[in-house]
């Protein structure tokens, strides 16, 4: 990208008002001087084109922004419009003083933009460059030479960084950083730390899951072998007590007994809890207290939102839903009284509590005795009282046997005992093993008991640590970018900084051959060879050698805008300075001062391919002299400078400092 | 917009520096270029995504 600085403009501010065009035939001569009178507002000038371009101003105090206002003058407001080009369009950016609020504000003009835009905007190829940091590297003045050679300062490097377009690494290192965070946080634990822990879990996870399946199984195992066992005691059991006839016919009528017991309590159970589900069924008190309710509750009433179009249309009709004749009259009536009957939504609810408590409590009116709650309870109470009994002269035939001294058949009663005891057990730890999920007390996997649980723990840390694998895979991709971006950056600058101090010392040698000063090295700042300072003159030169050779052969070119480039140089000094600026910079301007032709104007004019000389002063009485010699159309009016192009008006005017 | 030369030269360096593929220094160079360009922030992040899919990591040994 280049840059070209092709005009300004400055109206009702401390300079005289003028309107600078440096372009030629609509190109950019690669040098333009522009001669100004000591007074004639060069300071002001080039602290109002830096403050346009840097976007600066809007954060001055209003008494910075009266600094500014015409000397003598009222006027409210004053304007300074830079006009630049890029390879691609014209771009002007223009800055409003309001002096009566103390206020500056921006406006930038463009095509890319759509027109005027109220703010400093500059278009997004030159967003980045027109910043205080970097305009400041352009718009040269002395003291940044004196910058550049300040241990303390970190300009030097800064610039190279800036120019060399390291910032895009730094970008690089801050969005990877960016994406990686955005992914992390989506995805929750981030860190090998992280990872580890959920690995550590997992592995018990995994052990306490193996040991209970094997615990399972075995219990399993057991389970069926004890229960096999128990078939065969039992059968044992009943056939020893088979033997006696009597016992035998008791034993089976008992079983019978009991298996009938069985069959018929689960039916009744399922009846009653049918019946459970209907409070007028539970208890009278509920039945009575619900129908007391009924008859608290309002009269019959509709929800209006979706009854009252009923009565509407029912009285458009010529028949009831009774099926009587409507008249005139009844069909009053009807719209007349339909309020009566409308209510809010909530009416709905009621009336539905009110059909429910009638409809479940003609059903209990209705049932028969045996088939109430209460009776099914009583019932239920009776089945199990039959079993009891059954199981308890069961019992005492086993007792008998017993007593009458049958060895046998105590150690197979004796074993079944202890089979039923073991089986309970085993029951109730396979319960345990299979408890489901939620119902899990612990969350140490070496102290969980439910294979479920312990299942879901298993599945749940296999995808956390598939996930943390993801990410700490790509915390290593992101610290990778980063490393290949920090090394980039600190190979770049040393390798520019090398080629800088190379060309720079080459240039010094030429520029300063009777009194040589040399660049020693670049870090933050310039550091001189076997010298702690410089004079004005050495410092000059070194800023500009360095800033010269740093704008060359870059991707980004720029105009390189000086203030008085040649005061502080003697006329060797002058001549090798301008013999290397053509060379340097793609366009060059500096504001000049009549003293300062001598030794730097003709060198200049030898090496530069093309170049424009403009003169400007004060529409003062003191140049009245001038301004008369003036062709009518360039005669300034007012507070107008007059601006003269030409080489020959330039190099024979002969004021240094407007008086 | 191309990168400064002495910048693509010092990025080939440091990716084989860190046992990257070529793929992802062109990756690299076209995000460089994207930001260098002010792309949107959209496009940026497209970029940026590709570098991290072109990235390789060095596996650990699992013990």
């Amino acid at each position: 990208m280049n840059l070209y600085l092709t005009g300004w403009e400055c109206n009702g501010v401390r300079a005289p008002d003028m309107s600078i065009d440096l372009t030629e035939s609509g190109s950019v001569p690669q040098v333009s001087l522009v001669q100004m009178p000591n007074g004639t507002g060069k300071t002001t000038t080039k602290e109002l084109l830096k403050a346009t371009l840097d976007g600066s101003a809007e954060t001055w105090s209003p008494d910075h922004v009266l600094q500014f206002r015409q000397t003598n003058s009222m006027g409210s407001a004053g304007r300074f419009t830079v006009h630049l080009s890029t390879d691609e369009e014209p771009v002007s950016i223009i800055l409003n003083l309001d002096f009566e609020e103390g206020v500056a504000t921006y406006q930038t003009q463009a095509p890319s933009l759509g027109g005027i835009r109220n703010g400093h905007q500059p278009p997004s190829v030159l967003d980045r460059f027109l910043k205080p940091e970097f305009v400041g590297l352009f718009v040269f003045d002395g003291e940044l030479a004196e910058t550049l050679l300040d241990s303390n300062e970190t300009e030097a490097s800064e610039a190279i960084d800036t120019l060399s377009q390291l910032y895009l690494l730094d970008e690089l290192r801050r969005e990877a950083e960016a994406y990686w965070n955005d992914l992390a946080s989506a995805q929750g634990a981030t860190t090998e730390q992280g990872l580890k822990t959920k690995q550590n879990k997992l592995a018990r996870v995994q052990q306490r899951l193996k040991e209970l399946q094997q615990k399972k199984e075995r219990l399993e195992r057991d389970y069926d072998d004890i229960n096999e066992r128990l078939v065969t005691l039992n059968a044992q059991k009943h056939e020893r007590i088979g033997r006696n006839e009597g016992n035998r016919q008791k034993r089976d009528e008992y079983n019978e007994i009991i298996a009938e017991v069985d069959n018929e309590e689960a039916r009744v159970l399922y009846e009653t809890i049918i019946l459970a589900r209907n409070p007028n069924t539970l208890s009278a008190t509920f039945r009575e207290r619900l129908s007391k309710l009924k008859h608290h509750l309002d009269t019959l009433r509709l929800p209006e939102s979706t009854s009252k179009q009923f009565f509407t249309e029912l009285s458009r009709q010529d028949t009831c839903v009774c099926g009587r004749p409507l008249d005139d009259t009844h069909k009053e009536a009807v719209l007349e009284h339909a309020e009566t009957y409308l209510d809010s939504d909530e009416s709905g609810v009621i009336n539905k509590l009110k059909s429910d408590i009638d409809q479940t409590g003609a059903m209990i009116s209705d049932e028969p005795e045996e088939h109430s709650f209460n009776y099914l309870v009583d019932y239920l109470q009776s089945l199990d009282q039959r079993r009891r009994d059954a199981r308890s002269r069961l019992e005492s035939i086993e007792s008998e046997l017993k007593a009458q001294g049958d060895e046998e058949f105590e150690r197979i009663v004796s074993e079944i005992k202890v089979a039923e005891n073991t089986l309970s057990k085993h029951k109730k730890l396979l319960e345990k093993l299979s408890l489901p999920e939620s119902n899990e007390p612990e969350n140490e996997p070496t102290k969980m008991v439910s294979i479920p649980a312990l299942q879901a723990e298993e599945t749940k840390l296999s995808d956390q640590i598939s996930e943390i694998t993801n990410t700490v895979e790509l915390r290593k991709k992101c610290e990778t970018i980063k490393a290949i971006a920090q090394r980039t950056k600190n190979r770049v600058r040393e390798s520019i900084k090398s080629k800088i101090l190379d060309r720079s010392n080459q240039r010094l040698r030429e520029i300063l051959s009777h009194e040589p000063i040399l660049i020693d090295s670049i870090d933050s700042s310039i550091k001189l060879a076997n010298q702690t300072g410089a004079s004005v003159g050495q410092t000059l030169a070194v800023g500009y050698t360095f800033l010269m050779s740093l704008f060359e052969s870059r991707q980004n070119s720029f105009p390189f805008v000086v203030d008085s480039p040649a005061n502080a140089l003697d006329i060797p000094r002058r001549k090798e300075i301008a013999r290397f600026i053509p060379k340097l910079c793609h366009q060059f301007v500096a504001f000049t001062i009549s003293t300062e032709r001598e030794g730097f104007v003709d060198p200049l004019c030898r090496n530069a391919r093309s170049i424009n000389f403009l003169t400007v002063y004060r529409n003062s009485p003191g140049n009245k002299h001038l301004i008369d010699s003036l062709p009518e159309d360039l005669i300034p009016a007012g507070n107008q400078a007059a601006v003269v192009h030409g080489e020959q008006y330039f190099r024979v005017f002969d004021i240094e400092s407007e008086e | 917009m191309a990168l400064e030369p002495e910048m693509s030269a010092a990025l080939q360096e440091s990716a084989k520096r860190f046992g990257q593929p070529d793929a992802l220094i062109a990756r690299i160079e076209k995000t460089l270029e994207a930001f260098q360009s002010n792309y949107s922030a959209t496009d940026k992040r497209r970029h940026l995504e590709e570098v991290f899919n072109a990235i390789q990591v060095p596996k650990e040994r699992s013990d």
